[in-house]
C-alpha cells in the first residue's frame, strides 16, 4: 500500500468514526439498519451497539430496554 | 392490497440563522431526497424525507452522510447530527428543537467559523528498545542477560520519556492556536495521542503549519492529521 493510499483509509477510518461515533445524539427512538440486521426501533443509545451485538439480540429475541420491533 | 412505504425524517444537522435555504435544497440526500429546513425560533434542523425501503444505513451511506455534513458545514454553522437520527416527522424535529433549544443556541454560538482536526501521534520506535538477548547463552551468561535486560529497561525508560514530554509540548503549543481539544495521552503503546482540535476557520492554515513542524521536529514520531471536518467532536 503506497502512502496515498495509507492516507485516504485514514481519512476514510477517522471520518466513520466521526459520523457513527460522534455529533448531536437526539433523545428518542431511532431506526438502524446494518448488515442486512431487520430495522428495529432502538433507543439512541444503542446505536453504539456493534453489529455482533445486535445479532445476538435479534438472535435470543429478547427485549433489550427501550426495543421495540416494528410490526 | 396497495403497499404503502412508511417514510421517516432523516435528521443530518442543526443550523442557525446564517444557513443558506437555496443551498440546501440544492444538496441530495443519502437516498436521493430532497433536504429542507425544520425551524424553530431562530434554529433549524435540516431533514429530508426518507422511504424505509430506500435508506440503507450501510457503510457508502455513512461516507455520503459524512460529505453533506462537510457540504453544509463549509458555508454555514452546523451541528452534525450522529447518523442514522431518523424521526417519525417533523413535528417529533420540532419537539427535539424545543427541549434542546438552549443547548443548541449555545453551542452554535461557540461554534460558529470552527472546524475539527483530528490528530493522532504514532510512535515509530518501538523497535528501537527492544532487547537483543542472545540464543546461544551459556552458563556464566546471567550477568550479561541481566545487564541486557536493564538497557532495555533504561531504553523504554528513556523513550516513555522522551514521548510523554513531546506529546505535552506538542498538545500545548497546539492548544494555543486551538478553541478546545479533546483526546487521550498515553506514554505507553504505539499511539502516544489520539485526539481532536477545534480550530477558528482563519487560524486552520497556521495550525497545519504547525503540525508540519513538529513532524520535523520530532521525526521519531509519526503525525496523522486529519480534516477540517465538521465539529462532530464538540457537540455532545
Amino acid at each position: 500500500m503506497n502512502d496515498s493510499d495509507a492516507s485516504q483509509n485514514v481519512t476514510v477510518l477517522e471520518l466513520l468514526d466521526r459520523v457513527l461515533n460522534k455529533g448531536v445524539v437526539i433523545a428518542g427512538d431511532i431506526t438502524i439498519s446494518v448488515a442486512d440486521i431487520d430495522l428495529l426501533y432502538i433507543g439512541v443509545k444503542l446505536l453504539l451497539s456493534s453489529v455482533d451485538t445486535m445479532e445476538q439480540h435479534k438472535k435470543s429475541n429478547l427485549k433489550m430496554p427501550g426495543v421495540e420491533h416494528e410490526a | 392490497m396497495k403497499h404503502e412505504e412508511r417514510v421517516l425524517a432523516c435528521l443530518y444537522a442543526i443550523a442557525g440563522d446564517d444557513f443558506s435555504e437555496t443551498l440546501v435544497s440544492g444538496i441530495p440526500g443519502m437516498a436521493g431526497e430532497s433536504l429542507y429546513p425544520v425551524r424553530y425560533n431562530g434554529i433549524v434542523a435540516i431533514a429530508g424525507i426518507v422511504g424505509r425501503e430506500r435508506l440503507t444505513l450501510d457503510k457508502s451511506a455513512a461516507l455520503a452522510y459524512g460529505e453533506i455534513l462537510d457540504t453544509l458545514s463549509e458555508n454555514f454553522t452546523v451541528l452534525p447530527c450522529r447518523f442514522g437520527t431518523l424521526l417519525k416527522d417533523d413535528d417529533a424535529i420540532t419537539e427535539v428543537l424545543q427541549e434542546c433549544y438552549a443547548f443548541y443556541e449555545r453551542k452554535l454560538v461557540e461554534l460558529k467559523d470552527k472546524k475539527e482536526f483530528g490528530l493522532t501521534i504514532l510512535s515509530e520506535k518501538k523497535g528501537a528498545a527492544t532487547c537483543n538477548v542472545r540464543n546461544d547463552r551459556k552458563a556464566g551468561d546471567g550477568k550479561e542477560y541481566l545487564m541486557l535486560k536493564y538497557q532495555q529497561f533504561k531504553a523504554e525508560h528513556e523513550l516513555k520519556k522522551n514521548t510523554r514530554s513531546a506529546i505535552d509540548v506538542i498538545r500545548l503549543e497546539l492548544q494555543e492556536i486551538s478553541s478546545e481539544c479533546e483526546g487521550n495521552s498515553s506514554a505507553n503503546g504505539q499511539i502516544p495521542f489520539s485526539g481532536s482540535f477545534l480550530v477558528e476557520k482563519k487560524n486552520m492554515d497556521f495550525f497545519c503549519s504547525k503540525v508540519k513542524i513538529f513532524q520535523r521536529r520530532y521525526p521519531e514520531l509519526k503525525f496523522l492529521l486529519t480534516g477540517p471536518w465538521p465539529p462532530f467532536s464538540f457537540v455532545s
